[in-house]
């Protein structure tokens, strides 16, 4: 039998249960690969994979959940008994019956990624070269560079979703990211890192491994190198309010924090209090809530090409689409589901995903963007166009609390602006806000030419915690009147 | 419903290890299989029975100047898969470059014999046994409690069974089984003031669902109408899990052997001098035969977890240290190689256990003029300078004023940012008392502390 075919067949045993509402039956099969080059000596090559079936029913109004590494007609039915089972009895603790938003015609159909050159047929060899070759940049100029470490994931991952509704689609997947950092030491035992392009991600995104060939591997280690040499001898950032323009990388992970969380309509409702916490922004803001500055425009958008919360379908069937988060600084749509729908009222927005078979799936961002300016500036004109101010660049430490309001972030080094020019180094800055203030007091954001897709590979979220990738598009964008400072 | 298992999976390592005829590897499987009920809003909205099954083989090809290694993970525990995963790794490890100083993997005389091993209990058929209904049963008896009071509760009842085993060529061969049940329950008011509490152990009939309900109810009752503080220096009360959340960046950032040779923990280099305030004493220790131990006795490689003194009154131990950390820096393994497919693959503790003091939680409160009580904190982050162990992070479901050694008012949230080692050298009270607290990377682990009284701890932001 093929996989399908057992689903199907648990399908068919849930539909001709009487007190089963709705089902749905998910077949994920995942393979990963993961090397890292420490100075010049490979760790280790880990290769994974794994396969089962994860299987939601609504029964009696409540959710059950079952999940089984078999793909064995008689233990995915068996999953699917227990999962209806579970539902029979989480009804007994009471409380509001599970209702769906309803759906056009069901799903039918494929999604893959667009791969130009496969990365799992790249030889071993290669990619250990390449990584090998960029520890060896980062290593060439000796003292004070102390380690240096290059990294490289991929993975590739087949989902089947059959419903009760009458979904039925199958999506394949091929995503991976590579970076480097390196740290520096100095005569007091001071400590430095610096990265390319980020710290944990690094060049992350759904593709093959033409995605890590564009990266410019020698020419960045060397200014990397170089850069985590001079912040040994940086002073730390001053305390203060400052202008600050934030590199593109470090807002995709402002964006994530300050918007892609607070914007999930599951948090919204305190569906996920006990871990991750509630959101600032209530359904009852939709519409009239000033997010942000009026050049603001959030959207979530799970169609960009590249992009690690690109699909075809959500977890629950649910098409890919574009929904405005925050329409000219104006707090205008969610992050949903089906069940979080039909209690706002709307539509789902298509954003449920589960980190492998054995999870449920939750509310999590697709890629949540950050719109450029159609006749913004470039990041050398914004910096011409600061009299005064601070660029700061690479997240290395990050923090905001419950509701997504008070936030911190720390970053890898900042450069001051004086007279239209960046001047002289700081080490170890950061900087702090509250989320609407922030965004009102974003005065410009560059053009479409400075604009990124980033990738996130590891957003947490669940319990137990679930990874997921999401993107974030973005621009290097500038703030006014920000509080600044050092950790 | 889970039994012991453990046995069975070192069964099919041994197995797969003879059938794939490869020189040298081993084989770590882990089978968790999870009772899940999660609550929000009054309802049990997300519930589930998990099973998920992993087996991690490495395979090692010997050259004159050290190994060449390559690891394989499958979700498939058949002996037909896991043999050939090790065919995999083999292919993979003979195409990889050669790692200097590979230690060799650890045998079956240098695993730690039983008798060196306390037994420790681990097992509990009332958690491993636990039922749908059960778990319903318990969060509904919470969930009245909230009704009752006019609240809404949020949280979950884990009951987790995990089958550990390892086996490898040199003929080592450990398994374990391990429960681990937790109770956890945030109270909120319609405003969204809220109250917390926990519990943990491995036998969920020891958890008292009822009286952690209440202690969340309380907590978000008496916050009600909180008031907002300045930034500024308080002194506080940590809770146990507010402690916790400071020890768990402790264990990324400064207790691994990786951290100490890249020179980024703060005990690079400080090993023997004093770092920290003398009423600190941290130690990794899975072998404590007490009720509040959960960790596995030995690691992925199966070298048996030794007890490591990270802290001694304030003074800096050393690391703890997989093989391969301690043959490059000249010392043994303690027993605290990473599983596999975590966050990271460097040594890393994962029993830490904080020495208690003599005091009670209320000769704490007692001690201070005016200061704060801190349940626990939200989203810490200890990257901003590690070396000084700089943190920052929110309070969150339960910070209360004291005033005149006496809880007062509920305070809304506060950002601290400050370096732990500073904030650890003003400690003035620490609880006989501890608590297990759980740790939120782990399948089967939860982290051992007292309650602080830490002076002037430094926040960077108000309410």
């Amino acid at each position: 039998m093929s996989d399908r075919d057992a689903l199907l067949e648990a399908l068919d045993v849930l539909r001709r249960a009487g007190d089963v509402e709705y089902a749905e039956v998910r077949f994920v099969e995942d393979e990963s690969e993961r090397l890292r080059v420490r100075d010049d000596e490979l760790e280790n090559v880990e290769t994974s994979e794994s396969r089962g079936v994860g299987i939601r029913v609504i029964s009696n109004g409540q959710w059950g959940f079952a999940a089984t590494p078999s793909t064995r007609v008689s233990d995915v039915v068996a999953a699917a008994h227990t999962a209806r089972d579970i539902a029979r009895s989480s009804a007994r603790a009471g409380g509001d019956r599970v209702k769906l938003a309803p759906v056009g015609a069901p799903a039918r159909g494929r999604y893959a990624t667009s791969v130009v050159r496969d990365p799992f047929s790249v030889p071993l060899d290669a990619k250990i070269e390449l990584l090998t070759r960029a520890t060896a940049a980062l290593r060439a100029r000796g003292k004070p560079i102390h380690r240096a470490e290059a990294r490289m994931g991929w993975t590739r991952a087949r989902k089947i979703l059959v419903t009760s509704d009458g979904v039925d689609v199958e999506q394949k997947f091929t995503f991976g990211g590579a970076g480097m950092n390196c740290v520096a030491r100095g005569g007091d035992g001071a400590v430095q890192q610096r990265s390319h392009p980020t710290r944990a991600d690094g060049e992350a995104g759904q593709g093959g491994y033409e995605r890590i060939e564009r990266i410019d591997w020698i020419g960045n280690a060397e200014r990397v190198a170089e850069e985590v040499s001079e912040l040994l001898r940086a002073e730390p950032m001053p305390a203060g309010r400052r202008t600050l323009i934030i590199e593109s990388s470090q807002l995709a992970l402002q964006v994530h924090e300050s918007c892609g969380h607070p914007t999930e309509l599951d948090r919204a409702y305190g569906t996920e209090i006990s871990l991750a916490g509630g959101s600032f922004l209530q359904p009852s803001m939709l519409g009239s809530f000033r997010y942000g500055s009026s050049i603001v425009n959030l959207a979530a958008d799970s169609t960009n090409v590249g992009g690690l919360g690109t699909f075809g379908w959500d977890d629950e069937g649910t098409p890919a689409g574009r929904h405005p988060l925050v329409r000219e600084g104006q707090f205008v749509g969610y992050l949903s589901s089906r069940e979080t729908a039909a209690r706002l009222g709307t539509a789902s927005t298509g954003t449920m995903r589960a980190d492998g078979f054995s999870r449920m799936p939750l509310i999590r961002m697709v890629n949540v963007n950050l719109e450029a300016d159609p006749r913004g500036p470039s990041l050398e004109e914004l910096i011409a166009d600061t009299d005064d101010g601070i660029f700061i660049s690479t997240n290395k430490s990050w923090s905001i609390d419950d509701l997504r309001l008070n936030f911190q972030f720390g970053c890898e080094a900042a450069w001051e602006i004086k007279g239209g020019k960046r001047t002289r180094m700081f080490r170890d800055p950061l900087y702090t806000g509250i989320t609407p203030d922030f965004w009102g007091a974003c005065d410009a954001i560059c053009g479409p030419a400075d604009w990124k897709l980033w990738g996130v590979l590891n957003c947490g979220k669940g319990e137990p915690m679930q990874l997921m990738p999401v993107g974030h598009g973005t621009a290097p964008a500038r703030f006014r009147n920000v509080e600044v400072g050092h950790g | 419903m889970a039994e012991p298992h453990a046995d069975a999976l070192a069964d099919t390592l041994q197995r797969a290890l003879a059938a794939a005829d490869v020189p040298e590897a081993d084989a770590f499987a882990s089978r968790v299989a999870r009772g899940l009920a999660r609550f929000s809003l009054n309802t049990l909205n997300q519930h589930g029975q998990m099973t998920d099954v992993t087996v991690t083989v490495r395979a090692i090809a010997r050259a004159s100047d050290g190994a060449r290694i390559a690891s394989v993970t499958t979700s498939d525990s058949s002996v037909e898969s896991v043999t050939r995963a090790l065919h995999r790794a083999r292919a993979n490890a003979e195409r990889s470059p050669v790692v200097p100083g590979w230690p060799v993997l650890a045998g079956a005389d240098d695993a730690a014999p039983k008798a060196a091993v306390p037994s420790v209990p681990r097992f509990s058929a009332s958690t491993a046994r636990a039922t749908a209904d059960e778990r319903t049963d318990r969060v509904t008896s919470a969930l009245d409690i909230a009704r009752a009071n006019g609240l809404t509760a949020a949280g979950l009842l884990d009951t987790s069974t995990t089958a550990m085993a390892v086996a490898n060529t040199r003929g080592l061969v450990r398994a374990s089984d391990l429960t681990f049940a937790t109770f956890k329950m945030f109270a909120l008011d319609s405003s969204g003031v809220s109250g917390f509490a926990q519990a943990t152990h491995r036998d969920l009939s020891q958890i008292d669902v009822a009286t952690c309900a209440r202690r969340a109810a309380e907590k978000s009752i008496a916050g009600k109408d909180a008031i907002a503080l300045p930034a500024g220096e308080y002194d506080v009360v940590l809770e146990p899990q507010a402690v916790t959340e400071l020890l768990e960046w402790l264990c990324f950032i400064a207790f691994g052997a990786r951290e100490v040779q890249d020179g980024t923990s703060p005990l690079a280099g400080r090993i023997g001098e004093r770092i920290t305030g003398e009423r600190v004493t941290i130690v990794d220790d899975a072998n404590d035969p007490g009720e509040l131990g959960f960790g596995p006795t030995f690691d992925r490689e199966g070298t048996a977890r030794k007890r490591v003194v990270l802290v001694d009154r304030g003074i800096a131990g050393a690391p703890v240290f997989d093989r391969l950390y301690a043959a490059r820096m000249g010392s043994e393994s303690t027993g605290h190689a990473a599983p596999p497919n975590g966050f990271d693959d460097a040594p890393v503790a994962q029993s830490l256990a904080m020495a208690g003091g003599a005091d009670s939680i209320d000769d704490l409160v007692g001690r201070i003029e005016r200061g704060l009580y801190i349940t626990r904190f939200h989203y810490v982050n200890g990257f901003l300078d590690p070396r000084r162990a700089v943190m920052t992070g929110l309070t969150r479901d339960g910070t209360f004023l004291i005033e005149n050694g006496r809880l007062g008012r509920g305070v809304k949230n506060m950002r601290f940012t400050d370096s732990v080692l500073d904030a650890f050298t003003r400690i003035d009270g620490v609880t006989e008392a501890r608590a297990a607290v759980p740790t939120w990377w782990s399948n089967a682990g939860a982290f051992v502390a007292p309650s602080l009284l830490v002076r002037r701890l430094r926040f960077s932001s108000g309410g």
